[in-house]
């Protein structure tokens, strides 16, 4: 900015500037000041309005295009996209343009000319930039046009100061007028610099052409002679000495496009040998050296190329290796040394320049360049085949070990960094990365644990413990949670005062915690075990070492965890005693919250223990509690245990039938878990609330009853959309979510059944209808298990609706058997979908039992004989094929007997396929004989024989005779006719039987009288 | 009269600093550097060493350090080969600690301390091969023995006499054994004195005599009641810990081994690591398995720096894993007992 300020007032110099009237505007000071404010659209502006304003001197509206032009480049330079850059560097164009048309002195349209060119260079690069991002592939041709402008501009500023210098005195005494004289030196100085640029423009429109073209190399090798020239004539003057090295620096550049590499190392060597004083010259120096490596690179010279590299380097300037030029040398660096390390065969050699080129491409690949990406690249390369050298066992030291330890996680974060890019830009690149991780996950565990076994006591507590907690997190994150523990328990305890401590503790509690849970056999002997003092020992101690910290909040939490495990309430309670107050409704909340857990696990044991009940209400109690002071402080944070506690209230309300109540807690505005949800506060974050929120919240809508069934599919709808964007392990968390809600209503339906509260059970089974409806749909990405158990939920739904509501049953049995349907023949189609070929086989039964169901018994009928043509003996299936004929007998009574008798029979065996009651009451007869679990075939055949009997008589004496027959020999056979199921069910029909006879029915007492 | 000779002050106090700063060795400086059980270090040159103490002179004192309390001693300029022979002796790798020995060229070994450092790795790695793998124990025994008459005043002097009565009880000769460990005695410091008693209920601990080694290590106990020697003192209680694991008393083992534990600095990565071994078999006793299993894990996690309880927890944690169904984790203890302690007694009782 202070550069162009001075430019301002040597172009107004220039012009001869006098010091505006007070009646005139300072123009050239305001927009001075515009720029140094950052403002440079309001200095143009100002231009813009000035151009013909008589409030400016003449001369300051003169010169006000190529200010104006000046303006435009400093804003292209800020334009973050290469098309704004584009279109100010045009409009600076133009402005440029138009002065050095109506300019007249020759020094002035030089100075146009100069940036004219500087902007035309300019624009030709943003050309080029914006095709390799679009790639429209015309770059080349528009930036060369681009490129030649500028040289044409570079000429004609050559020419313009070449006729302002002579017009300059030969002979300028320089005490007698130093300002005359300094003002020729800048225009020689201009008129070489417009040489420098036209040569450089050259450079530029040679790379258009294709690299060793004719047109490119004529070009490169005219540059490179005119070049010459320049440092030739000028590199001892005094005014061109700079201008003359740049030139010997772009003539070296020429040679390396040329790829003459041993002329450009000749060449260039005049630059890296000159004493780097000036910045500037610094920054040159180490371009040169870039280039210089370069060639050497290409010549096979690499040793020679890192020595050149390293005195860049380790002369480098605070701050200046990581400026561009030093991160090429450094980039090219490594590339040398891990060419190096290919060739040499000594292995500790090998290793070196391995570690050596890794080191240069880390430092490169964690600055921002154009070298980065391909740095990181090379890093990752290295690192990997950099382990087959590196024998563990070799590492002596510990320095050297944590080092390499350290490497390996520099690595692991890399790739894992990598990872999260590939995985939506590149996942071809994914099974690689994965590679590196792990191979970068065993390094770093290998070397650190070699760190600690070849640690020395002068060695740095700092970084022996960070090898530790590095140790730590590697395996807590690789699920060795014993060992995890082990370390981080060991750390923070010892080393408290180390920085990493309390993470190691947060780490080591954790990882405790979940061994304790992992424990074989009850909570109460895991309580006691190792693993549970340790944990206790460390929260204790944590609780004592940073207390009122997140640390020790979660510490406490553990401490009342174990006590309730131990079963030890006193104990538990009184941990909370010692929560300071401003804590105690968060630790309040902890108790309740594990107490409520407890209870759970116990109650979902196969036989709880009869204190369970006390400890359900303890809990509630306690959650109520705690709730309410919650709720009651309207100052107290609503954390992740406060909206926990509530939500387990919601449920205990559920368990209780309490479904308003439930409602209430779950919406109420400080700690209700759809409130909170719907605020997304950070207390409903954690993993799994916002799933058991949305589950407890639909049970409870949906056991509330019809009125509040509207609400429940809102929710399932909100529920549905908030998931429908994410990825399948979402989607198929949300139909778990359906599943347990479906079981646990399937569990409330069944209780309601019982407890024989119909009105509620006609309500409670049409919200499950349609709930089972809406599973049946999401489900059909599922597993077996899942669709399977929408197709029994639904079947069992209709059979107990069967005889409230036909037309729903009639309704839910279609459902049921158009997923039935493309269940089995997921399961025909795709091999391992069901678990077991006896999974499909009843399946399949099933299918043929909804036909029936619906009516359509032949085809129910067509599909038994299918099974049974591949496993004749499948009792099950037998059985309800005979049921099926039973059930076809009410509308076509001829089945009746195919009922009892069989039917479907086989042309080669003149056998019935389908057994019938008799032969399957045969068959299981004689299997009860070996092996008493077919006696209830058995009972339930003969039933169900003597059953259709009846059914068929309607008014036939003699089939009401054969089915009291039937009973009767069961009687003689069995007085106990297999226990008191069947027994009461054989009394029953007997009764029937005997008042058709118009006998008394006295049931089986006739046949006990007669025995 | 004699004009009184002027003394530039800032000439003499530079003369006192050069002389003070010479004789002082500084950190990172070539001095001889004594490694204490505790982890420590202590550095300075070694004016004298015996079988029981080690003079070491600091530039403005010398300290006189027990034998019982050195780990090991690195001298100044010794041959790096020496170094690492050490660092292999004491991870473990007898094999690799011998081969660095060879690697030594002789006329480069001026010091006789160093020398007799060189012998004692030479006859011990020897003895510990021989010991592991039950072979030429005889041949072994005679090295050790060879080492300790040579070098009466070496600072291993007692170790050799333990370390052959080691090899002893590796040829069951128990009685011979108790005779070498109780010559240990002799000794003037307070700790090696205990230790011979301790290793005379180890070797009874070894013939599985528990109730033998148990008073044993009570009369230790009782001995030492007002003596020096804590870390002693700690090894039989761990000795006492082990065989009342054996003898039906594991709830009293487990709470004796955990007070040791809790008693011993994080440092003491010997005790610590003795102390989970004692531990371990007290779970093990009690049939707590998983909490054996956390026990012995400890010492893989935190103390590799003690091959011999290393590879002994190493040999317990392979049936441990297993029993969890951890056979990934159980297959990694096998390999690394294999690998890193293949001449150790423990992977040869898993190779039988």
């Amino acid at each position: 900015m202070r550069q162009k300020s001075v430019r301002v007032c040597l172009l107004l110099a220039g012009l001869g500037f006098a010091l505006p009237s007070p009646a005139v505007e300072d123009g050239a000071g305001f927009v001075d000041e515009l720029r140094q404010r950052g403002l440079e659209s309001l200095a143009a502006e100002y231009l813009e309005a000035r151009q013909n304003s008589p409030l400016v001197t003449p001369e300051f509206r003169n010169a006000i295009p190529y200010e104006k032009g000046l303006l435009l480049i400093e804003l292209a330079q800020r334009a973050p996209t290469v098309k704004e850059k584009v279109s100010y560097l045009e409009e600076a164009q133009a402005a440029l343009n138009d002065f050095t048309e109506s300019a007249d002195s020759p020094e002035l349209v030089g100075n146009a000319l100069l940036e004219l060119g500087r902007v035309q260079v300019g624009l030709g690069t943003a050309i080029q930039l914006a095709d390799a991002i679009e790639g429209n592939g015309n770059s080349k041709l528009d930036a060369r046009e681009m490129f030649e402008q500028a040289k044409d501009s570079f000429s004609k500023a050559e020419a313009s100061y070449d006729d302002a210098r002579q017009a300059f005195p030969k002979n300028i005494d320089a005490a007698a007028e130093p300002e005359l004289f300094e003002r020729r030196k800048l225009v020689r100085l201009r008129w070489l610099e417009s040489r420098l640029l036209l040569w450089q423009a050259e450079i530029e429109i040679a790379q258009t052409f294709l690299a060793g073209s004719a047109e490119f190399r004529t070009r490169l090798q005219t540059a490179a002679t005119e070049l010459s020239q320049l440092f030739d004539k000028y590199a001892r003057n005094a005014t061109g000495g700079q201008i003359a090295l740049h030139a010997r620096f772009h003539e070296g550049r020429c040679y390396h496009l040329l790829e003459e590499n041993e002329k450009a190392i000749e060449v260039l060597q005049d630059v890296t040998e000159v004493t780097a004083r000036s910045p500037g010259n610094r920054m040159l120096v180490a371009k040169a050296i870039a280039i210089a490596m370069q060639a050497r690179i290409n010549l096979g010279q690499l040793a020679e190329t890192v020595e050149l590299a390293d005195v860049c380097i380790e002369s480098a300037r605070a701050g200046e290796d990581r400026q561009l030029a030093w991160l090429h040398v450094r980039y090219l660096r490594g590339q040398a040394e891990a060419a190096l390390a290919e060739q040499t065969s000594d292995r500790n050699q090998k290793s070196r320049m391995r570690r050596s080129a890794g080191e240069d491409f880390r430092f490169v690949s964690r600055v921002p360049s154009p070298y980065r990406s391909e740095a990181q690249q090379r890093y990752l390369e290295l690192a990997k085949v950099g382990d087959a050298i590196q024998s563990v066992d070799n590492v002596g030291s510990f320095q050297e070990a944590f080092e390499l330890g350290q490497e390996a996680i520099d690595q692991l974060r890399a790739a894992r960094t990598a990872l999260k890019y590939s995985q939506s830009n590149a996942p071809q690149n994914v099974p690689e990365i994965e590679e590196t991780i792990d191979s970068a996950t065993t390094d770093a565990r290998r070397y650190l644990q070699r760190a600690l076994l070849v640690v020395d006591a002068d060695d740095p507590l700092e970084e022996i413990n960070l090898a530790r907690y590095y140790l730590s997190v590697l395996d807590y994150e690789g699920g060795e949670l014993m060992r995890a523990a082990i370390m981080a328990d060991f750390l923070a305890r010892n080393y408290p005062d180390d920085q990493r401590a309390s993470l190691a503790a947060k780490l080591a509690l954790a990882a405790w915690q979940q061994v304790i849970a992992k424990l074989p056999g009850q909570a109460s002997a895991a309580s006691e075990s190792f693993a549970a003092r340790q944990l206790e020992g460390l929260a204790t101690f944590v609780t004592r070492r940073w207390p009122n910290t997140e640390e020790a909040a979660a510490a406490t939490g553990q401490l009342i965890n174990l006590a309730i495990q131990r079963g030890d309430l006193q104990e538990a309670e009184a941990f909370l005693e010692s929560v300071p107050a401003q804590q105690r409704i968060e630790a309040q909340c902890r108790l309740a919250n594990a107490l409520w857990s407890e209870y759970l696990r116990q109650n979902s044991a196969e036989e709880p223990s009869p204190d369970v009940q006390q400890l359900r209400d303890k809990s509630v109690q306690m959650l109520r509690a705690s709730v309410d002071s919650a709720q009651q402080e309207a100052n107290s944070p609503v954390t992740a245990q406060v909206a926990t506690a509530a939500l387990f209230l919601a449920q205990a309300s559920i368990e209780k039938g309490q479904y308003d109540a439930a409602l209430e807690n779950l919406q109420h505005d400080r700690t209700g878990a759809l409130t909170l949800l719907e605020g997304n506060a950070s207390a409903a974050q954690g993993q799994g609330f916002a799933e058991s929120a949305y589950r407890v919240a639909l049970q409870a809508y949906i056991l509330a009853g019809d009125a509040q069934s509207e609400r429940a599919f809102q929710i399932m709808d909100q529920l549905e959309a908030s998931y429908s964007q994410r990825d399948q392990e979402s989607q198929r968390r949300l139909t778990k979510i359906y599943l347990g809600l479906g079981l646990d209503l399937q569990k409330r339906l069944q209780s309601l059944i019982e407890e024989q509260r119909m009105q509620e059970y006609a309500g409670a089974s049409q919200t499950f209808e349609e709930f089972l409806s809406r599973l049946a749909e999401r489900s059909q990405q599922e597993g077996w298990a899942v669709r399977n158990w929408v197709v029994e939920a639904q079947m069992e739904l209709a059979d107990t609706l069967a005889d409230l509501d036909q037309n729903r049953a009639q309704q839910l049995y279609r459902q049921a058997l158009a997923s039935n349907q493309q269940l089995v023949q997921q399961a025909q189609q795709t091999e391992g979908y069901a678990p077991s070929a006896n999974a499909i086989l009843a399946a399949r039964q099933r299918q043929g039992e909804l036909l029936a169901s619906t009516g359509q018994f032949r085809e129910a009928m067509d599909e038994f004989t299918v099974i049974l043509g591949e496993k004749p003996t499948a009792l099950d299936v037998q059985r309800a094929a005979a049921k099926t004929y039973q059930q076809w007998g009410r509308k076509d009574p001829r089945r009746y007997e195919n009922a009892i008798r069989g039917g479907r029979r086989e042309r080669s065996t003149g056998q019935n396929r389908i057994w019938g009651w008799a032969k399957l009451g045969n068959i299981a007869a004689r299997a009860a004989r070996k092996d008493a679990k077919y006696r209830n075939y058995y009972f339930e055949a003969w039933y169900n024989a003597a059953y259709t009997r009846y059914l068929a008589a309607d008014q036939d004496k003699e089939q009401l005779e054969q089915a009291k027959a039937t009973i009767r020999t069961m009687y003689q056979l069995d007085e106990k006719l297999g226990g008191q199921d069947w027994y009461g069910q054989y009394e029953e029909l007997l009764k029937k039987i005997q008042s058709k006879l118009s006998q008394s029915p006295v049931g089986l007492a006739e046949f006990a009288t007669a025995s | 009269m004699n004009k009184p000779t002027t003394i530039n002050p800032a000439i003499l106090l530079g003369a006192i600093l050069t002389t003070a700063l010479s004789a002082l060795p500084l950190a990172g400086q070539s001095a001889d550097r004594v490694r204490l059980v505790d982890g420590s270090l202590q550095r300075g040159n070694i004016e004298k060493v015996t079988a029981d103490e080690i003079s070491l002179d600091k530039g403005t004192r010398t300290e006189s350090i027990s034998v019982g309390m050195v780990r090991d001693i690195r001298f100044q300029g010794e041959p790096t080969e020496l170094t690492q022979a050490r660092l292999q002796y004491q991870l473990g790798n007898y094999k690799q600690a011998l081969q660095s020995l060879e690697e030594i060229s002789a006329p480069s070994v001026s010091r006789k301390e160093i020398t007799a450092d060189m012998e004692y790795y030479r006859s011990a790695a020897q003895a510990r091969i021989a010991i592991g793998t039950k072979a030429e124990l005889r041949d072994a025994g005679r090295a050790v023995q060879g080492f300790a008459s040579q070098n009466p005043d070496s600072y291993h002097y007692y170790s050799a006499l333990e370390l052959m009565g080691d090899v002893l009880v590796a040829m069951d000769d128990f009685d011979k054994a108790a005779q070498q460990y109780a010559l240990l005695s002799r000794s003037q410091s307070p700790e090696i004195q205990l230790r011979a008693q301790i290793l005379r209920g180890q070797a009874l601990m070894a013939q599985g005599d528990y109730q033998a080694a148990l008073t044993e290590f009570d009369s230790v106990l009782r001995d030492a009641s007002g003596q020096d020697g804590d870390r002693q003192i700690q090894r039989a209680q761990m000795g006492r810990a082990r065989c009342l694991a054996h003898t039906n008393r594991a709830d009293e083992a487990i709470d004796l081994a955990t007070k040791i534990i809790e008693e011993t600095a994080p440092e003491e990565t010997s005790l610590q690591a003795e102390a989970h071994l004692a531990l371990g078999h007290c779970y093990l006793g009690a049939g707590q398995k998983m909490d054996a299993l956390l026990a012995f894990l400890y010492i893989d996690v935190l103390c590799r720096t003690e091959p011999a309880a290393h590879a002994e927890a190493l040999y317990h944690l392979i049936p441990l894993y297993a029993e969890i169904g951890r056979e990934d984790q159980a297959r990694a203890a096998r390999n690394m007992l294999e690998e890193q302690y293949p001449q150790d007694a423990w992977t040869q009782k898993l190779l039988n």
